[in-house]
């Protein structure tokens, strides 16, 4: 968002010094990073989507570094259990009781890799603690620490061995996002510069999980004007009337595109909602949560037709 | 931003991709009718433009330039000279309009394009009604319509929609439309005559029998299963043998030849006595103006001439259908025979076989009652062995000789003719009237439907006390033709049977329907009366029947001037509520949206132009971009204008964002 501002709020600077510190390992991907982070600012799950080797897994590693949390990294694959990720109940024969051994979903990042390897069971065991934040083993409710969230990557469908993820569960993630091949100068800058891994390391982080938790508290304040609603309102309909998807997004697909265009009007330093913030957004919100009526049609182009169909009200 | 922020307003808007189809299909529907009445050349050059317009949608063919169109312009108005020696009236008028549509077809690009070529298509639609105004006309109009709807529906929604979704919305459309179509259909003024003159069909390719009688010369109109005429009545239908419809009698023979005489115009004085059969006659065009009436008719039809024998004659041949009504009366006396009609109904040819003579002599003795003579004459047919057949063998010189002596084979109209002869030979006045005896009573709408193939002959002599009477001499021979109708002897005659000499219960069997060939018929009448109806309730609604629906509200007579009048009244009021309640719609628009409006007008006029879907931060953004001058103005209004519609505390900068729009200038 490079549009005038208008009077930034004085806090919202380490906002952007987030936003630029994580730029500096993640070359030539600002806007990316923007949405990733208007992303979490809206207590939403990430999803990455791109083919191997252009940086998913750096970007999941450098958000949660950055924000200064707890992280942890589960590499899917195809024999992965649910209870690999959620923990077990272990009997302990000198107490003679069952006690819980957490599994790596006990943090506040966790990174699943390339969760389009695992089976879908593991899948939905994940899926399942992401919407309660909780996680229920042997009849024993166990809260997930706070913040908590889910960053997954992917490779797209088309590659062999992969499970995609059905429309239903994609719901759960309030931003798919493409990185995409960097620019030519990023590139550069990446042949001449030193491994990611090393500068991933000495990373300071910029927030702590209070002050992230204090920021996503302020996403909620943001405004948004009968207008906006009016706005927002025309264009879920104009999804749901649309005969280029097979069906329309959901009320709480909407909320979330909601809730995503607010994080994304602090990020700009604004408290109220515009469309230009409800646009923006877009496509990383809703492209996944539709499924395209004729396949093979990009779906970023589609969502693209549909908000130019719709008139600012 | 991305999406904003990438395509602006000034890209080609969007478009449905399936448009095209759907223009193309109204297209071919609209084109339809005009298959049948343009030459096949006119059709030929549309189809080929759509053609050639939907391989440059595929991008196989390159779009036209301006030349090649200018071109194609001028060869196709030459085409239309070429066939017409005009480009005025209603075909070349049509045939023009159908290629240069072509044309506008080939060139249709923008949303603009295609709105006109939708209007355009109305006007190929109108002018299928130019031709014919049949059911099926009105019904491809209908489809057409509704697919152009659909046209104009995907053209302007903003999103393509499934063509389910669009079909609705069209039907919604037209079935909106309805209410307003049957006031203009009810109420729009009818003139009494034309409003142009549309060529005559001509005679061609019409059926019909022609206004004289010679052997054979019924023949071809009986083959013929066309409708002549349909009738309605209202109360009882007269029985089979009472349905005889005379069309014209003829007075004068040359032996052989028999044709209407010298008489002129005049109506027979008739007592009007026993039941009356009140009726309306809805008759098809043929090559006459003798309008055919139920026996016997005591007033004239419509403006038509009286002549002896109680027929009608109008000025012009029946071009288009026609209507009347009018009462029968089966039972009607004549009072007087003139002693010029007398004369004619006397009249023999001078070479009037001794043989003829001879029988007419003896038919006469003994008998002074010409009744009674007739009745002898009608033993005579059915005593000899005479045969009802539809193929009888040529006849020579003296017909008349040599079917009563000779062939004794023959239809109609050689017992017609051989009968009145015997007749005046006799002494006893006698006519050959023609007409149509029968019809079929159609139980769908309660009609008779009378087929050309009904043309019948009879002969009617003259007596004293009660005047003519009809004898018909057919009925002697083939009572089965009276009572069973045409079609029955056509079904026996097929069958080589001779009607004649067939007995009731084998006659029945013989003409029996199998149960496929009843359905057949039975849907046949049904759709007969579909078509009549069509006729009663549409094409016939003209200037009488609109009058007399106002006569029914208890209206008085309106002139042409006050109905228009009235309707130009009606619509400008309608149109005022529109505007009004449009204008109430108009106030519940946000304040600030009006000034923001307001200023985005302003900087249209400078060539900047906001897309309706366009954020106006990426709008400010843009203006700036394009005119680096007008940067600080543009992002603080805009910047006013957000806060004051999108922010918290609304409405405290509302003046202040007034005087800026308002003083604002490119």
């Amino acid at each position: 968002m490079t549009a005038p501002a208008p009077r930034p709020l004085p806090s919202a600077q380490s906002l952007e010094t987030v936003i630029a510190r994580a730029g500096e390992i993640v070359l030539g991907k600002t806007h990316v990073l923007r949405l990733a982070f208007a992303c979490l600012l809206a207590r939403g799950h990430l999803l990455i989507e791109d083919l191997p080797g252009v940086g998913k897994t750096t970007l999941a590693q450098v958000l949660a570094r950055v924000l200064g949390l707890h992280f942890k990294r589960i590499q899917f694959t195809n024999d992965l259990l649910p209870a690999d990720i959620l923990g077990i109940s272990i009997y302990q024969a000198d107490s003679r009781e069952f006690s819980f051994h957490p599994g790596p979903i006990f943090s506040q990042v966790l990174l699943a890799d390339e969760i389009n390897r695992a089976t879908p069971k593991t899948q939905s065991a994940l899926l399942e603690a992401m919407e309660e934040h909780q996680v229920t083993v042997d009849g024993v409710a166990h809260r997930l620490p706070e913040p908590f969230y889910v960053i997954a990557t992917q490779n797209p469908h088309h590659l062999v061995g992969t499970f995609p993820l059905p429309e239903s569960q994609l719901d759960r993630f309030l931003m798919r996002l493409e990185l995409g091949y960097p620019d030519h100068q990023a590139e550069r800058e990446l042949l001449k510069g030193r491994d990611r891994r090393e500068l991933l390391e000495a990373l300071a982080p910029a927030l702590d999980g209070k002050a992230l938790l204090a920021w996503q508290a302020r996403v909620v304040e943001i405004h948004a004007a009968d207008a906006l609603l009016d706005y927002v309102q025309a264009l879920v309909e104009a999804t749901r009337r649309s005969a280029d998807f097979s069906e329309g997004l959901s009320p709480r697909a909407a909320m979330a595109w909601l809730r995503a265009a607010r994080a994304w009007a602090l990020l700009s330093g604004r408290q109220m909602v515009l469309p230009d913030d409800v646009q923006a957004v877009a496509v990383p919100v809703i492209a996944h949560r539709l499924r395209p009526a004729k396949s093979g049609e990009p779906r970023a182009a589609l969502v693209e037709r549909l908000i130019r169909s719709v008139p600012i009200p | 931003m991305i999406v904003a922020r990438e395509k602006t307003a000034d890209t080609v808007p969007w478009r449905d991709p399936l448009l095209l189809r759907w223009l193309l299909f109204a297209t071919a529907l609209a084109a339809a009718p005009h298959a049948v009445f343009q030459p096949a050349w006119v059709v030929a050059a549309l189809a080929v433009a759509m053609l050639w317009r939907w391989l440059i949608e595929q991008g196989r063919l390159p779009k036209p330039g301006w030349l090649v169109r200018a071109l194609l312009a001028v060869l196709l108005l030459a085409l239309v000279w070429n066939q017409y020696r005009t480009v005025f009236g209603r075909d070349a008028g049509v045939a023009l309009l159908l290629v240069l549509f072509g044309l506008k077809l080939v060139e249709t690009r923008t949303p603009r394009d295609y709105a006109v070529s939708v209007l355009l298509l109305y006007l190929v639609v109108a002018g299928g009604f130019l031709h014919e105004q049949t059911p099926w006309v009105a019904a491809l109009a209908v489809l057409t319509i509704v697919t152009s709807l659909v046209t104009l529906i995907r053209l302007t929604q903003p999103t393509t929609i499934d063509a389910r979704r669009s079909l609705r919305l069209a039907g919604a459309l037209l079935l909106q439309a309805l209410p307003l179509m049957l006031v203009l259909y009810l109420f729009f003024p009818r003139f009494t005559g034309a409003l142009w003159s549309l060529p005559g069909a001509g005679g061609a390719g019409l059926t019909g029998m022609s206004e004289t009688m010679q052997p054979g010369s019924l023949g071809e109109v009986m083959e013929s299963t066309e409708p002549a005429f349909r009738a309605s009545f209202r109360g009882v239908v007269p029985p089979p043998e009472q349905r005889y419809w005379r069309m014209l009698v003829l007075w004068q023979t040359d032996g052989r030849r028999w044709d209407r005489g010298a008489l002129p115009p005049g109506r027979e004085r008739l007592t009007a006595g026993g039941p009356e059969y009140r009726y309306q006659l809805i008759l098809e065009p043929n090559r006459l103006g003798w309008l055919p009436v139920l026996d016997r008719p005591v007033e004239t039809p419509l403006d038509a001439l009286a002549f002896a024998g109680n027929v009608y004659e109008r000025r012009e041949p029946t071009r288009e259908r026609l209507s009347y009504e009018l009462s029968a009366w089966p039972q009607a006396r004549d009072r007087a025979l003139t002693s010029f009609a007398r004369h004619a109904a006397l009249q023999l040819p001078d070479t009037l076989s001794p043989r003829v003579r001879e029988l007419a002599e003896r038919l006469r003795a003994g008998r002074d009652d010409s009744l009674a003579v007739a009745q002898a004459a009608f033993d005579h047919f059915r005593r000899e062995p005479f045969v009802y057949t539809l193929r009888p063998p040529r006849l020579g010189t003296d017909p008349v000789d040599e079917f009563l002596f000779e062939t004794r084979r023959g239809y109609c109209e050689h017992y017609a003719s051989a009968f009145v002869t015997l007749m005046r030979a006799a002494g006893v006045p006698a006519r050959v009237v023609m007409g149509y005896q029968g019809g079929e009573h159609n139980p769908a709408g309660n009609y008779l439907l009378v087929r050309q193939s009904d043309a019948h002959a009879w002969a009617e002599v003259w007596d004293e006390t009660r005047g003519w009477v009809r004898v018909d001499p057919t009925a002697a021979v083939a009572p089965a033709r009276i009572e069973r109708g045409s079609e029955a002897i056509r079904r026996l005659e097929a069958s080589g049977l001779n009607p004649g000499s067939l007995t009731d219960a084998a006659l029945t069997r013989a003409i029996e329907f199998g149960l496929f060939e009843r359905l057949w018929r039975r849907s046949q009448l049904t759709l007969d009366y579909a078509n009549l109806a069509w006729y009663r309730w549409v094409a016939d609604y003209g200037a009488e029947r609109q009058s007399k629906l106002f006569e029914g509200f208890g209206w008085p007579r309106l002139t042409t001037a006050q109905l228009i009048w009235m309707l130009v009244a009606a619509f400008a009021l309608a149109l005022l509520f529109t505007l009004v309640w449009l204008s109430r719609q108009r106030t519940t628009l946000d304040p600030a949206r009006r000034q923001y409006d307001r200023f985005c007008r302003k900087l249209a006029h400078a060539g900047l132009a906001r897309a309706p879907h366009e954020g106006p931060l990426a709008f400010a953004e843009r203006c700036s971009c394009q005119r680096s001058g007008l940067a600080t103005t543009v992002s603080e209004i805009t910047r006013m204008y957000l806060g004051l519609r999108y922010g918290r505390v609304p409405a405290a900068g509302l003046p202040e964002l007034r005087r800026r729009v308002a003083d604002f200038s490119v």
